[in-house]
Formats: structure tokens, C-alpha cells, sequence
């Protein structure tokens, strides 16, 4: 058993329940810290104990490391975890956690800097024999330069932020004419979200696959892979579907793309789960992107797949444990699919605000779904947009493909634009069922929401005059005010009454 | 009572009327609608039995339409009552109901760039304001086809969600 008993997680929404989850299957006390606006949140109603660490903007509360590490310290926690997001890639608050004589659960902070820095990552990959996407290894100092670079690697380019991922501070070049504005917007997108304005070039792949190992290392010199997610469908850079297996990796290829992802963590030094992203071209050639130095938002299909509990094998390997697999033990069972249901309009993908008057997830055989919220909670403009994720598990593609789209079905959320028709119509789609996927799959085969039919928009008008008409003509509403004697006395007084 | 619904493109005539016993008697461009059941709840939803079927919808109360919630989607709503629909009508507006279409903000954000200028025709899907929100910027396009009639907001400028961007005329 783990040497902790007691965890403090440092994130809040659907990761902090999840983590909460698995420190309650090991019998070890959870701390949940929140901001003000979280307090009545499911994270803290489901944590032991709860410290309350700032304001609602997180970097008033959840990107403060002192407070959080201070949390800890108060509540006698040994470990923190830090989810995915916030302070989870930070190689700063991994290492004051270090030296404040708590346990990080997560990789060392120099696996963490290592990886982060895009371009150190790209170099030692290439030193270690991982196949990388040609391009260049130093920051773009000037467009001179980008210049240069794009005669030699021939276009079309993609410019990326060297210190982040998630689509920030990424643009790509198709012709000359576009260099200089997609530079400048790249430079200045880069600088306002991580602070870091450096950027490089490398070759623009046309219809990759998005196809990512996970890994997992312990302190006692053991690596093993978990297989692969495939999360090609992605709108604005970001994965909204992923699955595994994917349906192009058979045996030999996962075993290729495994061992890769494995020389990829060892030559960091890696400890505990990270994954290893790769971008795949039409003939399978597989080039390194990144290394996410963290548990990521799609871990439960590995999960799903491989029977194996990710977080509780990441607080065991935390604690000094050994890995409690082998790469033999490793099999891939049956298929799983997860939907990310965001916040957001279904056409525009802008993330979308307001309160959940309706909200109940779907379940039954084959069905997951990890969320933060229940009924009544605001989605504001403050935090990640992801209301829940759904994971469907069946024996077979085709099966769990037919469960997620009655558990889309039952997903009920009223209040809140979210993209639940935009999966809805993803699954229903030819491409799709015959797994024939691409980052570019969205702009090429998604073209809006289906429009209500006639009788929803008939249900609609008459619900809406129904209550336009009970708003006008009180004797029809329900009597809430039959009985109230202070309202009587207010009606005899003169007194306006709602 | 008689009143007007539309509903998208869609525009449904719905008259309702009580009948006494704490039923309703309703028709849609008189056909009439057997609700067999309905109720108001708390939270804002309402229960609807039409034909056997029961939908639930949650109805809430906007400045100018109710939202209604429908299988997880919303759709939206503009009530009018016959009389002010009659009106709208002579007014010349498109339905009655359509005025100049208006361009808000998505989400709370910085304005980064203006890319129409007022009299400036444009075209349905094109790019109109850049803005940047949660760390990204964000292309918003044209919903419809028309000609700018007035720019609310300028570059460096932060708006708060629906606040009014572009109006067309």
C-alpha cells in the first residue's frame, strides 16, 4: 500500500472528483482546495476536508503554488497532485513542492522543464532516435529567418509556441504572402497566453492523425506503454473525441510507436504517467510532437481498455512503489470512445456561459462519465469550459460507437449552449464509423448541428406561449400566492406585490 | 388569446384558451392541440403531455425571446400578441419581427481588431471583429448577409457577453 494517508489535489471540476475517486479507493484522506466561487462545488462536497484558497480568477487562487503548497502544510497532507491544467506542468511548483518536503505526484520537475520547452524536447528526441517532424530547432529570431527555414522545408509550415500546446500561438503558413501576419500573430498569441513570445517552425503534415502512447515509468527503472489513443477530431487544436485503440495501429505498430514513446521518457529521466503525442501521415510514418509530463483529460479509455486504474497507479509509483504491471501484463480489451462535453456553441465552438437548470448524465451498461457539476451550477467564464467527459466501452468499435450515441441521447443539459449535437452528428457520421479520421476531419466533414424538426419548433412555441400567457394572466399561474396572509395585507395596504 | 410565435424562419399562430375546469384549449394555425397534462414546475420547466408523448422543457424568460430547452438544445423564441405582430407587420419590418440583425459578443473578451467598416457590404461566414477570450482569439463571422450600419466597439476595448458589436442595417 501507498505510503501516503492523506492527498492534497490541486485542481477543482470533473479531474479533482476523479482524483478524489482514487484516493477513496485507497483509503487515503482527500483535501480539496477551492476558490471562492467553487465552494459549494462537487469537488469539495466529495473531498474530507476543503481549504478555501482565493478568489474566483485562478491566478488569484489555483495558479497560486505558496497557497496551495501552504494548504497542505496546514491540513497534513503528505502528496499533491495536480491534475491536469493549472500548475500540473509547472517545473517551478513541482520542485517547491519538493523542497517543502512534500511528495509531487508526477514526473520529476526536470522531465517536467524538459518537456515543456518544446524545443529542448524536439532536440533530445532526435538525439534518442525518436522520429521528429522536420523543422527547426532553434527559436525563430527573425522573419528573415522564418524565411530561410521555409525555402529549406518547403511549405506548408506550421509556427508554434515554444513554451505551450493547446492550439495557443499556433498558426499555419500556406503561402508566402501569409509569413510575416501569421508570425506576428503567432509571436503576439504566444507572448499573452504563456508569457513566452519564442516560436518555431516545422513542417505542416497535410491530414495527420493525432495518435498518442501513454506511458508509464516508476523510480525504480521500469518503463512500460499503454497502448495508444487516437484523438484525431479536434476542433480549434483541441481534442473533443478520442478513442483506443485506434483503428489504424495493429500490433506491430503500437509496439513501434510504444517503444518510441518509452526512449522518449527515458532519455528525460521520466517518472510516473506521461504521454508521448505523435502526428501520423497517410502512411503510417509517425513523428514526435510532445510529451504531456501529466495525466491527460482522455486517460479513461486507457483505462476502459486496459482495466488499469491511472490515477492509483500514479500515487503508488508517487509513493516509492514499483509498477504493478509489466510490459506483458499490457492487453488491449474491447474499444472505448470519450466525448468531451463542453460548454460551447455547436457551430462556432466559442465557449459558452450560464447555469445548469437541467443536468442529468447518462449511465447503463458500458457507459462513464466523469464530471464536476451536478444541477443548479454555473459554468463561468473563469474556468476550462468542459462540463463532463463520456466514455462509451463496448467489445468492439462499432458497438461502443452505437453506446455513446444512446448515452448522447440520454445526456440531458438544459441552460447551458453546449456541443452535445455536434457529437451527436460526429457519430452518426460514414467517415467516422469507418475510421477514416484526421485532425482536418471537423472543417472537412462537419458543417453544423442538424436544425430542430418541425414538431420541436412547434413544442417550442407553444411552451414558450405557454408561459408568455401565465406570465400575462396571473389567474392561470400556479396560485403560489394563495394563503399568504403578509401578501394579503401588503394588497390591502397598496402595497405592489411580484 | 391569440398570439404569434416565431421561431426561426418559422412563424406559428397559437391561440389559447382556458376552459375553465384549469385546462387549456389551444390551437396552432387552427389545428387544434390536445395537451393532455402539463405543469410548471419550479426550476423553470415545464411538462407537456401532447398525444401520449411528454416532453419537458425548460423555459426561461430573456429580454427580447424565451429561450427553450429541447433535447438538450436551444431553441428560441419571440412571443408576440396578435395585436403588436398586426403592428409590426405595418411597420414594413421583414415579418414583422426581424429588425436590423446585430452582432454581440460571444463571451466576455478583448476586442483585438475591426475588419468591416460601416457601409460596408458583407457577406454571410465573413470574419467581422477579432476578439480575444480565455487566452484565445476568436474569428467572429456574419450570421447573415447585410450592409454595417454602425460599429459599437473599437480595437483594446473589453465587452462583456452579448454586449452589441456591429449592427446591420
Amino acid at each position: 500500500m501507498p505510503k501516503f494517508s492523506k492527498i492534497l489535489i490541486a485542481n477543482r471540476g470533473e479531474i479533482a472528483v476523479r482524483i478524489i475517486r482514487a484516493c477513496h479507493d485507497l483509503d487515503i484522506t482527500a483535501v480539496a482546495v477551492y476558490s471562492e466561487a467553487d465552494r459549494y462545488s462537487r469537488h469539495v462536497a466529495l473531498a474530507d476536508e476543503a481549504v478555501c484558497i482565493g478568489p474566483q480568477p485562478s491566478a488569484q487562487s489555483y495558479l497560486v503554488a505558496e497557497k496551495i503548497i501552504k494548504a497542505a502544510e496546514s491540513t497534513g497532507a503528505q502528496a499533491i497532485h495536480p491534475g491536469y491544467g493549472f500548475l500540473s506542468e509547472n517545473p517551478k511548483f513541482a520542485r517547491a513542492v519538493d523542497q517543502a518536503g512534500l511528495v509531487f505526484i508526477g514526473p520529476p520537475a526536470s522531465a517536467i522543464a524538459m518537456m515543456g520547452d518544446k524545443m529542448a524536447a524536439r532536440a533530445a528526441m532526435q538525439k534518442s532516435g525518436v522520429p521528429v517532424v522536420p523543422g527547426t530547432i532553434e527559436p525563430i529570431g527573425s522573419e528573415t529567418q522564418c524565411r530561410e527555414v521555409i525555402e529549406k522545408i518547403g511549405l506548408p509550415v506550421l509556427i508554434k509556441a515554444a513554451g505551450g500546446g493547446g492550439g495557443k500561438g499556433m498558426r499555419v503558413v500556406q503561402s508566402v504572402a501569409e509569413i510575416e501576419r501569421s508570425l506576428r500573430g503567432a509571436v503576439s498569441e504566444a507572448k499573452s497566453a504563456f508569457g513566452d513570445s519564442r516560436v518555431y517552425v516545422e513542417k505542416y503534415i497535410a491530414e495527420p492523425r493525432h495518435i498518442e502512447i501513454q506511458v508509464f515509468a516508476d523510480s525504480h527503472g521500469n518503463y512500460c506503454y499503454l497502448g495508444e489513443r487516437e484523438c484525431s477530431i479536434q476542433r480549434r487544436h483541441q481534442k473533443v473525441i478520442e478513442e483506443a485503440p485506434s483503428p489504424i495501429v495493429d500490433q506491430t505498430m503500437r509496439r513501434k510507436m510504444g517503444e518510441a514513446a518509452v526512449a522518449a521518457a527515458r532519455a528525460c529521466g521520466y517518472v510516473n504517467a506521461g504521454t508521448v503525442e505523435f502526428l501520423v501521415d497517410g502512411e503510417g510514418r509517425f513523428y514526435f510532437l510532445e510529451m504531456n509530463t501529466r495525466l491527460q483529460v482522455e486517460h479513461p479509455v486507457t483505462e476502459a481498455v486496459t482495466g488499469i486504474d491511472m490515477v492509483v497507479e500514479q500515487i503508488r509509483v508517487a509513493s516509492g512503489l514499483p509498477l504493478s504491471f509489466k510490459q506483458d501484463d499490457i492487453s488491449i480489451s474491447g474499444h472505448a470512445i470519450e466525448c468531451r462535453i463542453y460548454a460551447e456553441d455547436p457551430i462556432t465552438f466559442l465557449p459558452a456561459t450560464g447555469r445548469l437548470h437541467r443536468y442529468r448524465e447518462p449511465s447503463g451498461p458500458g457507459v462513464r462519465v466523469d464530471s464536476g457539476v451536478v444541477e443548479g451550477d454555473e459554468i463561468s467564464v473563469y474556468y476550462d469550459p468542459l462540463i463532463a467527459k463520456l466514455v462509451a466501452w463496448a467489445g468492439d468499435r462499432e458497438t461502443a460507437c452505437a453506446r455513446m450515441r444512446r448515452a448522447l441521447r440520454e445526456f440531458t443539459i438544459a441552460g447551458v449552449v453546449t456541443n452535445l449535437d455536434f457529437h451527436r452528428k460526429v457519430l452518426e457520421n460514414d467517415k467516422f464509423a469507418a475510421g477514416k479520421l484526421s485532425t482536418h476531419f471537423i472543417e472537412q466533414n462537419y458543417s453544423g448541428p442538424d436544425t430542430p424538426d418541425l414538431p420541436e419548433l412547434q413544442l417550442a412555441a407553444i411552451a414558450a406561449v405557454l408561459a408568455e400567457h401565465r406570465s400575462k394572466h396571473k389567474a392561470f399561474s400556479p396560485r403560489r400566492d394563495v394563503g399568504s396572509r403578509w401578501l394579503d395585507f401588503g394588497r390591502r395596504m397598496g402595497l405592489r406585490t411580484g | 388569446m391569440h398570439y404569434s410565435a416565431q421561431v426561426g424562419s418559422n412563424r406559428f399562430r397559437i391561440e389559447v384558451k382556458e376552459n375553465g375546469s384549469g385546462g387549456l384549449e389551444l390551437k396552432l394555425d387552427n389545428r387544434p392541440i390536445i395537451i393532455d397534462k402539463y405543469e410548471f414546475e419550479a426550476n423553470k420547466s415545464l411538462k407537456l403531455t401532447i398525444g401520449g408523448h411528454t416532453a419537458e422543457i425548460v423555459v426561461e424568460k430573456n429580454q427580447e425571446d424565451y429561450q427553450c430547452w429541447l433535447n438538450s438544445r436551444l431553441i428560441k423564441c419571440e412571443i408576440m400578441d396578435e395585436k403588436s405582430a398586426r403592428y409590426g407587420s405595418l411597420a414594413g419590418g421583414e415579418q414583422g419581427s426581424r429588425k436590423g440583425h446585430l452582432l454581440v459578443a460571444p463571451m466576455p473578451g478583448l476586442i483585438l481588431k475591426v475588419e468591416v467598416e460601416v457601409g460596408q457590404k458583407v457577406d454571410r461566414g465573413q470574419g467581422l471583429v477579432i476578439m480575444e477570450a480565455m487566452k484565445m482569439e476568436n474569428e467572429l463571422r456574419s450570421a447573415h448577409g447585410g450592409i454595417v450600419k454602425e460599429i459599437k466597439v473599437k480595437p483594446g476595448q473589453t465587452v462583456d457577453k452579448n454586449q452589441p458589436l456591429i449592427l446591420f442595417e
